[in-house]
């Protein structure tokens, strides 16, 4: 069974039950996946323009942690591209671009990051994110 | 000296490298594994630097103050200075759904409906008299605002900037030197105590020494190093000291003398994480009040800024006061941001 931890980069930009919803949806499309919400609190300065979310495995690298790992990394990538077609639809200005960190243990190495912006909302593997970017 | 071709709203080349810089910033707070910290801890970094007594940081708080030192820093720019030899200003705010969509940089009051973003730290770089608006460029990248620039009016200053800190060298500038400069300058030409801005921009790099001297601390040779200063904003006494080991820093203190209220306030008093509990924090103290008995303060106060206030930072405040005999009191302020103060009165046969 897989560990997985989600936790935004900022914690204004995502209401629990948003999260919720969000591990809600990993475990219906995996029940043998552990889901945990990790949102840690606000330190000081450092909003950025990009939603970021990162998806946090802590379990080994055998065939069927990373198969389940990717698995939730796509529910997240899914869901944010919603957040993001929502956002475009109604928000004045335009939508803020969204990301979603794939990390490894317990310093967070960065497996995987994808991006979501304009002009379609496709989801884009990024290589080396910016630093604002990172989660905490 | 030479002359300089930065604009003066590049930063200042004594931060180094930006991300380096941030890095070690962090790496000096007591969260170091978060993402997001405090200016303050940004500074302290580059306090550490063998030349780190070079570079002061002070706390202004209102719009008045920062549009003053923003002229201040354009006329020192103009008079051909810049860099280290300028004033660099930072401003910390919460910020908005609108201000993360805007297409203009223009900053306007949130909608109740809104929902709040976090907070947000930018450098100021101008302020537009005739648009009475501050212009500052955001690092939200060139999509957002006015292709990278935003501008923040006196209503949202007013609203939601919690923050704001002037850096400046301490080795010339608003100091007792630079007064006396100003005097004989005024004098020279004829028109004594008239200090134009000409005076101002000529006397503004008159070099400001540092007074020393050596102490033995720990059973090892310290150097007990001072400028003496005036704060920007307000005029006041402005002492900033640091013990060093060495090249090694081991504390920090600023201290600013009211004389009218006599009261004298440390608005930094800082031991970097590998020499805390090597009582250097209390020989800071005991030289702040020596500071202040010398301004014949009758009150001595240390703020407790939120960046310092996390799990670990109000336990150690607290026994700090409490081992030091001060007497604490939670405060909440904003510009800058507190948390509390500990506070002693100076005994009269010390003044």
């Amino acid at each position: 069974m897989s560990e997985i931890k989600i936790r935004p980069s900022n914690p204004y930009d995502f209401s629990p039950e948003e999260l919720s919803e969000l591990a809600e949806e990993i475990r219906q499309e995996d029940p043998t996946v552990e889901v945990e919400v990790d949102s840690l609190p606000e330190q000081g300065y450092g909003v950025t323009p990009v939603e970021v979310i990162a998806i946090i495995t802590a379990t080994g690298g055998s065939v069927a942690a990373v198969k389940e790992t990717a698995k939730a990394a796509q529910t997240a990538i899914n869901w944010m591209r919603k957040r993001w077609q929502k956002d475009k639809e109604k928000a004045v200005g335009p939508p803020r671009r969204r990301t979603v960190r794939i990390l490894y243990g317990p310093d967070g190495d960065e497996l995987k990051s994808v991006t979501i912006d304009e002009p379609d909302g496709s989801p884009e593997e990024q290589s080396g994110g910016h630093p604002e970017e990172k989660t905490k | 000296m030479p002359a300089d071709t930065r604009a003066p709203w590049d930063p200042p080349e004594w931060l180094g490298d930006p991300v380096a810089t941030w890095l070690a910033a962090r790496a000096i707070s007591d969260e170091p594994e978060v993402q997001w910290t405090f200016p303050i801890f940004v500074w302290r970094a580059v306090a550490v630097s063998p030349t780190g007594l070079d570079f002061g940081y002070e706390f202004l708080e209102s719009w008045e103050e920062t549009t003053a030192a923003l002229l201040v820093q354009r006329h020192v720019h103009e008079s051909g200075f810049g860099g280290s030899f300028n004033l660099h200003l930072s401003f910390g705010m919460r910020v908005f759904d609108s201000t993360l969509r805007s297409t203009t940089g223009r900053l306007a009051l949130p909608e109740p409906s809104e929902h709040f973003r976090g907070r947000h730290w930018v450098s100021a770089v101008a302020w537009d008299q005739t648009k009475d608006e501050i212009v500052f460029p955001n690092s939200w990248g060139f999509r957002w605002g006015d292709g990278g620039v935003g501008y923040i009016r006196e209503e949202y200053f007013n609203a939601h900037v919690d923050s704001v800190i002037l850096n400046r060298p301490t080795w010339m500038g608003s100091s007792p030197a630079m007064d006396e400069k100003m005097k004989t300058l005024a004098w020279r030409r004829g028109t004594p105590g008239q200090i134009d801005q000409d005076i101002y921009a000529e006397a503004w790099h008159t070099p400001n020494r540092i007074k020393a001297k050596t102490v033995m601390l720990n059973d090892g040779q310290h150097d007990i190093r001072r400028r003496m200063l005036y704060t920007f904003a307000k005029g006041l006494p402005f002492d900033i000291v640091e013990i060093r080991e060495g090249e090694d820093l081991r504390g920090r203190l600023h201290l600013v003398h009211d004389l009218q209220s006599r009261l004298s306030t440390a608005t930094e008093l800082w031991v970097p994480p590998s020499s805390r509990r090597g009582g250097y924090g209390t020989y800071l103290l005991s030289l702040a009040e020596e500071l202040a008995s010398g301004v014949s303060s009758q009150r001595l106060r240390f703020l407790l800024h939120e960046a310092d206030a996390g799990e670990l930072g109000r336990g150690r405040a607290t026994a700090f006061a409490e081992s030091a005999g001060l007497q604490w009191t939670w405060n909440s302020t904003s510009l800058p941001v507190t948390v509390g103060y500990a506070q002693k009165t100076i005994p009269e046969d010390n003044l």
